[in-house]
């Protein structure tokens, strides 16, 4: 009989629904984590602390605007990164704790080590001092995230060259930072670092950032990230980085450009620690991309293995991590798995925040021939403007004929929560209309549905006059 | 012949002499000079139109006096008014390296060097074993992703009180014309470094964290504040102790540090991190 019915190597998101799950289920659980408690990089390096140090970022800038300069506030000059991470340290410390608590509650066995698969049916872990235990179980659901990548002509030293693990360790803020990279870790720690005054210069070689998101919201992050000073320089190929012995980092472009920093972030990519887990022993395959091969019951090529979250690949968000984690685990102990919500909205914590779900004007263009658009501007919303955040846009997509939302796309305030209301519109199948016909709380920056509705209002009842005139 | 009659012997320093000590802390009238080569070095390279930046850069890393001296010097009001410089790292940034060689220079001519005869082969060692530590407080922190400069400084500076101390006591046994053995005069500042070093790193305005490390790191339970730093300097202590005198400190027992779980460091971490130990042996080895 083995040890226990699932083992979950890792704490993080995915690891941790996973356990819990099974555990609900009456299911022998062991929860395998490197860290003294559950949480993975979301809750240490990741989204946690950085969203942490944004909302108090904001806050700063926000401050005068707020009380209409009745209160005069102004960021000392010489404010370290410490003093603005305390609260990240409580809030993580609170996070671990409920987590811990959570854990225990449903009677899931902590572990903490690293495990290395030594057969299908069984994994040796080593513990902080060196020794080995070996466990046996049923099942197993591999969730043991990833890590930065670093890219070869990128010498990280978690000095002067830092990756998204050491870059919240700085204690002081420097002068002048750049980015490497323009997907999500890059451009929200880069609107972070803006906002709080640091010179920022994001170098990648798309010609945009955020290439997946909606462009009309990611051209609402440039201005921001302009106005504070900060500069995107796109198309361009890293040659190399160095730092140059003294006080500087040197980024060479392709092309003999130079762009010189007090410190640099790497953000080009993650790797997930498949080396480490020993998954020839278990017969997991894994892909050529160095991730790990799953089915869509997230069954790994051994039968009694599921993998969720970073170590499968994309979206690699911690909302989807978490789902595939429960999921995995129903799965493994033959549990009814409900039906799987397809419709995942991303939510980007740059400054300004920016949220998306469903199909993008140019999605809905390409699949229907066309596409109609309503917009809303936070600054026609009594909500944007008490708020002092009138920098916003509510973009809603809907299909050229029938008026279904298929699309909600928002930078602003708010964007990451605003846009469920536009995902319960979708997973409905509701017509825009519904928005026009619904009474909102206000003031709220909901009321952008019923703004952007009226737009498309306005967009359909001009085609259906256009229509016979174009007949005749 | 007469004036070596004078000369009275003690096995242990006296209490008169540890009285004096701390009144000469507290009052500031305490000295931390520099090694006799690296004020020849400093002063040598701040002289040359041409000479290489990194130079003096280097410098201020490889030695803890002129570390602390040029930290000290930044934290006055006269530098710190835009910007608060919380290490050397930040200073040669900040400043610029014009500067620092100017505040280097300074130092030099100001501070002094070290009058201790019979004890130099201990400053020798004390010098060393402080960059050693510095520079694995740096590979633990690279390895645990915790801040690298932060823990180098601390780790550079964590033995800070013993030159003092070692200086002072020679100073006040011979204005007291008093013989105590070379190993008593150890001894006495042995004990004594974590809480001089703590008093003056507080007084010549070093960063909290330095502080802290000076202060506990051979505590057995650091201070909330700071406690992971106080654990890596700790931990860089012995690390740097099992590089010069394994004899003192064995593999064994280094692996059983007490900071290792805290800091969540595995054995293979560790290993990184030893791996490490030749190089860092011969660069604070050069001091010699």
């Amino acid at each position: 009989m083995s040890d226990y019915d699932l083992v979950v190597i890792g704490g993080g998101p995915a690891g941790q629904k996973a356990a819990v799950q099974a555990a609900k289920t009456g299911a022998r659980v062991l929860l395998i984590e490197r860290a003294k408690s559950a949480g993975g990089a979301c809750v240490r390096y990741g989204t946690i602390p950085s969203k942490t140090l944004r909302e108090t970022a904001l806050s700063l800038g926000k401050f005068r605007k707020l009380t209409a300069h009745v209160m005069e506030v102004e960021m000392p000059s010489h404010l370290q990164v410490s003093s603005l991470m305390e609260r990240k340290d409580e809030v993580i410390a609170a996070h671990e704790r409920y987590m811990q608590a959570q854990l225990a509650r449903n009677g899931i066995e902590l572990q903490q080590g690293v495990a290395r698969f030594t057969s299908p049916s069984t994994v040796e872990i080593t513990l902080l001092d060196g020794s080995k235990r070996n466990v046996s179980s049923r099942f197993f659901v591999i969730a043991a995230g990833s890590s930065p990548r670093t890219p070869d002509n990128v010498p990280v030293d978690h000095e002067h060259i830092l990756d998204s693990d050491s870059l919240l360790s700085l204690s002081y803020l420097p002068e002048s930072l750049v980015v490497l990279g323009a997907g999500v870790i890059a451009c929200e720690y880069a609107s972070i670092f803006a906002a709080l005054g640091v010179k920022v210069t994001v170098v990648d070689k798309g010609e945009r950032p955020l290439s997946f998101m909606d462009q009309e919201l990611v051209e609402h992050f440039l201005k921001e990230l302009r106005q504070a000073g900060g500069e995107f320089l796109g198309g361009k190929s890293l040659e190399s980085v160095s730092f140059d012995g003294l006080s500087s980092v040197e980024t060479r472009l392709a092309g003999g450009e130079l762009v010189k920093s007090e410190k640099l972030f790497c953000a080009l990519g993650r790797v997930a620690p498949v080396a480490a887990l020993g998954l020839g022993a278990a017969g997991v395959k894994v892909t050529s991309r160095g991730l790990i091969e799953v089915d869509q019951n997230l069954r790994t090529s051994a039968p009694n293995i599921y993998a969720a979250g970073d170590v499968i690949g994309p979206p690699a968000l911690a909302s989807t991590s978490m789902e595939q984690g429960r999921r995995a685990a129903c799965h493994a102990l033959g549990l009814d798995l409900g039906r799987q919500g397809e419709l995942a909205p991303a939510g980007i914590y740059t400054i300004p925040e920016l949220g998306s779900v469903g199909l993008t004007e140019q999605q809905v263009r390409e699949r229907f021939g066309d596409a109609l658009v309503g917009r809303a501007k936070f600054e026609e919303v009594a909500r944007g403007q008490i708020s002092a955040a009138e920098n916003g846009l509510l973009k809603l997509v809907v299909h050229p004929e029938t008026g279904v939302v298929l699309g909600a796309h928002a930078a602003g305030e708010s964007a990451t929560e605003l846009v469920h209301i536009g995902q319960m519109a979708i997973i409905g199948g509701l017509t825009f209309d519904t928005f026009i016909d619904t009474v909102f709380n206000f003031p709220t920056f909901a009321e952008a549905y019923r703004v952007a509705a009226f737009d498309l209002l306005k967009q359909q009842r001009a085609r259906v006059s256009a229509k016979p005139a174009a007949a005749e | 012949m007469a004036e070596a009659a004078r000369v009275m012997e003690t096995a242990t320093v006296p209490q008169t002499v540890l009285d004096e000590l701390s009144w000469r802390v507290q009052q500031g009238k305490v000295e931390l000079p520099l090694l006799p080569g690296v004020a020849m070095e400093v002063t040598n390279v701040a002289n040359q139109e041409n000479a290489d930046s990194r130079v003096i850069a280097e410098l201020l890393r490889k030695d803890q006096a002129m570390a602390a001296h040029v930290l000290r010097v930044v934290a006055s009001p006269v530098y710190s008014g835009r910007t608060q410089i919380v290490s050397l790292q930040q200073a040669v940034a900040r400043l610029g390296v014009q500067k620092i060689r100017e505040i280097s220079l300074a130092i030099a001519f100001r501070v002094g060097v070290f009058k201790l005869k019979g004890f130099e082969s201990e400053i020798t060692a004390l010098f060393q074993h402080s960059v050693a530590a510095g520079m694995f407080a740096q590979e633990v922190a690279r390895v645990t992703r915790r801040n690298v400069e932060d823990a180098f400084m601390c780790g550079l500076l964590h033995d800070v009180g013993r030159p003092v101390i070692l200086q002072a006591l020679v100073q006040i046994l011979a204005e007291q014309k008093l013989r105590v053995p070379t190993s008593a005069v150890i001894a006495a500042t042995g004990q004594l470094h974590t809480d001089v070093g703590g008093t003056l790193a507080d007084s010549w305005g070093l960063p909290e964290a330095v502080e802290m490390s000076i202060r506990h790191h051979h505590s057995a339970s650091p201070p909330d504040a700071h406690a992971n730093g106080v654990r890596i300097t700790s931990l860089a202590d012995e690390l740097s102790r099992f590089t010069f005198e394994p004899e003192r400190m064995p593999e064994a027992e280094l692996r059983k540090h007490p900071a290792l779980a805290p800091l969540e460091l595995y054995p293979e971490m560790l290993d990184k991190v030893l791996a490490k130990g030749e190089m860092i042996r011969q660069a604070a080895g050069a001091l010699s």
